[in-house]
C-alpha cells in the first residue's frame, strides 16, 4: 500500500473519531493515552501533505494554509501556549472538544471546561455567566475521571469555594497515571502548592511538591525551596536550587521566592527558642483571631502554638481571678471555674474545626490538653461523617442506585478527605476506619466498575483501601485489593 | 459556638459587645441604654447605626442583632463568655506568623498564572 493511501485512511479514520462515529476499541477506554497515538500519526501524515502541496505557493498562501493546519495538529500546543495564557475561555474549550489534543480520550468534555477555566483564571475579570456556562457544559459531560475532578476544583476556585478545590485537587492529585493527564495534574498540584504557600503551610508545600509523585517541575521546585526557607535537613544546596529554577515553567513569578531561600543557610541545628513572654488570655485569642486569615490552608505548627498559648492563659491565675471577680460583680450564681470550663469547651470546638484539615497534622510529644480535646472533637465529627457516607453506599449498592459520574466522584472526594484528615490527625485510628470503610466502600467500588465502568473511581478506591491493609498488615485484605486494581487497569 | 458554614470571624464580629460598641466592663445601665438607642435609630432607618467596627473589620447590625446582644448581656453568665471573647487583643501585622517561622508566599496564586481567586489578598 503506498504512503498517500495510508495518509488517507489515517486522515478518515481521524475524522471519523473526531465526529465521535468511530469509538476506540473498549479494551482500552480505559487509558487515555494510546489511542491518542493514531491520532498523532494523521495529524503528522496531514501536515506533511499540506507542506508539500503549499511549498511551491507564494509565503502568504502557505500561511493561510499552514497556520490553521498547524493549530488544527497540534491543537494542545495551542490552547497551552495561546488560548489559556491569553485568557479566551471559550476557544480554549471549543478547540478542545473540536479537535481533541493528544491524552484526552473520552474525557473531551470535562477537559475542555479544565482548560477553559484554566483561560478564566488567567484573566484580570471574571465574568459570572462564564462559570454559569462551564457547571451547566461540565454537568453534561458523561466521562471524566481525573478530569471531571480538576474541572469541579478549577470550578470551586472560580466561585471562591477553597475548600472544596482543595478536596478535590487534593484527590486528583493522588490518582493512577492512567486516569489523569500529567497536564491536569501538574494544574492540581501547582494550585495546591501555591495555596499553602500563600498561607504560609510550608510543611504542606514540601510534603505536595517535593515529595509528590511523579514529579512536577514546578511544585518540585518550589517544594525544594521550602526546604531550604525552613532549613529542613533535606534542602537542598544553593547550585541545585538554582538548577531546579532554572528548569521549571514560570521562572519570573518564582525569582521572589529562589531569592529568600538563597538568603536562608541550607541547615541549622535548631538555636534554643527564645523565652516566651507571657501569655494572656487576650493576646492568645488574638493569635486564635489571626489563624483564619490562612482560612484552612493554615499551617500545623500555627495551630498548635495557639492551642499552646490559649492553654496557658487558661491555666493562668489572672484568668481565673478575672472570671471571679466579674462573677462576683455581676453576681452570677455559677462558679468562676464552671464558667471557664463553658468557655474552654468554646474554645475546643473551634479549635477542633480548625486542626486536622492540613494533610500533615501530627500533634507534639507534649501536647496540650486543649489540642487533644480538640483533637478528640474533630476526630469524632469525621468518623460520624464517615459513617453516614458508608451507610449511604452500602444502602446505594442494595439497590444498585448511582448517581451519575460527577456526583460520585465529588462524593468519593468528600469521603477520601474525611478519612485523610483522620488519619493526619490520630495516625492510631487506621483500624478503626478501616473497619468502618471496608466493607461498604469495597462492595460499592465494584459496583461502579462492574455497572458503570468507572474504572478510574473504582480504582482509586481500591488503591486507597489497598494502603490502609496494607499498613495494618492485613495480607488477605491487600491482596484483594490489589487484583481489584489489577482489573480495573485492565 | 460558630457552626461549619459560618466562619469563626463571622460569629466573633456578632459578640454582643461589639454590636453595641462598647466596653466589656459597661454597667448593665448603660448597656441597655446604649441598645435603646440604636433600636431607636434602626428603626428610623439611620445609615450611622447600620454598620460597627469590630477588631476583625466593619460589620452589619440589624434590630434582630441588638436584640440579641441585649438578651445574651442581661444573663450574667452568658455576660461574662461575651466579656472574654471580646477583650481579645489583635497581635501587630508585622510580629510575623511564628518564632522562626518563614513567612508566606502570598503572591503564590499568581506565581501559577492565576490573576483572580487569590483570597490571601484581602
Amino acid at each position: 500500500m503506498s504512503l498517500p493511501a495510508i495518509g488517507l485512511i489515517l486522515v478518515v479514520i481521524w475524522a471519523l473519531r473526531s465526529a465521535g462515529l468511530l469509538k476506540a476499541p473498549a479494551k482500552r477506554t480505559s487509558r487515555n493515552v494510546k489511542p491518542g497515538i493514531w491520532v498523532f500519526i494523521a495529524r503528522c501524515t496531514v501536515s506533511f501533505y499540506a507542506y508539500s502541496w503549499v511549498e511551491t505557493e507564494s509565503a502568504m498562501v502557505q500561511v493561510l494554509v499552514l497556520v490553521p493546519i498547524a493549530v488544527a495538529c497540534t491543537p494542545g500546543l495551542a490552547i497551552e501556549c495561546v488560548a489559556i495564557p491569553l485568557g479566551l475561555p471559550r476557544v480554549a474549550f471549543w478547540m478542545t472538544t473540536c479537535l481533541r489534543p493528544l491524552g484526552v480520550g473520552s474525557n473531551a468534555k470535562s477537559t475542555a471546561v479544565c482548560h477553559a477555566a484554566r483561560a478564566l483564571l488567567g484573566k484580570a475579570r471574571l465574568n459570572e455567566s462564564d462559570v454559569v456556562w462551564l457547571e451547566r457544559e461540565l454537568r453534561r459531560a458523561t466521562k471524566g475521571r481525573g478530569a471531571m475532578l480538576v474541572a469541579e476544583g478549577l470550578l470551586a476556585v472560580l466561585r471562591g469555594d477553597l475548600r472544596t478545590a482543595r478536596v478535590h485537587f487534593r484527590t486528583a492529585d493522588a490518582l493512577h497515571k492512567f486516569f489523569i493527564s500529567r497536564a491536569l495534574r501538574a494544574a492540581s498540584r501547582d494550585w495546591l502548592v501555591a495555596d499553602a504557600a500563600a498561607a504560609g503551610n510550608w510543611e504542606e508545600v514540601i510534603v505536595r511538591g517535593a515529595r509528590g509523585r511523579p514529579r512536577m517541575r514546578w511544585s518540585y521546585a518550589v517544594g525544594r525551596m521550602a526546604q531550604r526557607l525552613t532549613r529542613d535537613y533535606a534542602a537542598p544546596s544553593r547550585l541545585v536550587a538554582c538548577a531546579l529554577w532554572g528548569i521549571a515553567p514560570r521562572r519570573q513569578a518564582t525569582w521572589s521566592l529562589l531569592r529568600r531561600a538563597m538568603r536562608t543557610p541550607p541547615f541549622s541545628v535548631p538555636n534554643e527558642r527564645p523565652a516566651r513572654r507571657e501569655r494572656t488570655l487576650a493576646v492568645a485569642l488574638g493569635k486564635l483571631a489571626r489563624l483564619p486569615a490562612g482560612l484552612v490552608g493554615v499551617s500545623n505548627d500555627r495551630v498548635i502554638d495557639t492551642a499552646r498559648a490559649l492553654q496557658e492563659a487558661l491555666e493562668a491565675p489572672s484568668t481565673l481571678a478575672l472570671v471571679e471577680r466579674r462573677a462576683l460583680a455581676l453576681g452570677a450564681t455559677r462558679q468562676a471555674q464552671f464558667l471557664l470550663g463553658e468557655f474552654r469547651a468554646q474554645l475546643e470546638t473551634t479549635l477542633g474545626a480548625f486542626f486536622g484539615e492540613g494533610a500533615t497534622t501530627h500533634l507534639p510529644d507534649a501536647p496540650p490538653e486543649l489540642l487533644l480535646a480538640a483533637t478528640r472533637r474533630a476526630r469524632q465529627r469525621l468518623l460520624r461523617d464517615l459513617e453516614v457516607y458508608c451507610g449511604d453506599y452500602k444502602e446505594r449498592t442494595k439497590t444498585m442506585t448511582s448517581l451519575s459520574e460527577l456526583e460520585e466522584w465529588r462524593q468519593w472526594a468528600k469521603v477520601r478527605d474525611a478519612g485523610e484528615r483522620l488519619l493526619a490527625l490520630d495516625p492510631p485510628a487506621e483500624a478503626t476506619l478501616f473497619h468502618v470503610v471496608y466493607i461498604a466502600l469495597c462492595n460499592f467500588a465494584v459496583f461502579q466498575h462492574n455497572q458503570h465502568q468507572r474504572a478510574g473511581l473504582a480504582h482509586q478506591m481500591f488503591d486507597w483501601l489497598h494502603e490502609r491493609a496494607r499498613r495494618l498488615d492485613s495480607p488477605r485484605e491487600s491482596a484483594l485489593m490489589a487484583k481489584n486494581m489489577k482489573a480495573a487497569l485492565k | 459556638m460558630s457552626g461549619d458554614d459560618e466562619s469563626l470571624l463571622d460569629w466573633w464580629r456578632k459578640n454582643p459587645w461589639f454590636v453595641l460598641e462598647m466596653a466589656p466592663d459597661a454597667s448593665r445601665m448603660e448597656v441597655e441604654r446604649s441598645g435603646q438607642k440604636l433600636l431607636a435609630l434602626l428603626a428610623v432607618k439611620s445609615v450611622s447605626a447600620i454598620e460597627y467596627q469590630t477588631p476583625f473589620g466593619t460589620a452589619n447590625r440589624d434590630e434582630d442583632a441588638v436584640r440579641q446582644a441585649l438578651g445574651l448581656l442581661r444573663d450574667p453568665h452568658q455576660r461574662i463568655l461575651c466579656e472574654l471573647w471580646a477583650g481579645v487583643v489583635l497581635p501587630a501585622s508585622d510580629d510575623g506568623p511564628n518564632d522562626g517561622e518563614p513567612e508566606a508566599w502570598t503572591d503564590a496564586p499568581s506565581a501559577i498564572g492565576w490573576r483572580i481567586a487569590c483570597p490571601y489578598r484581602r
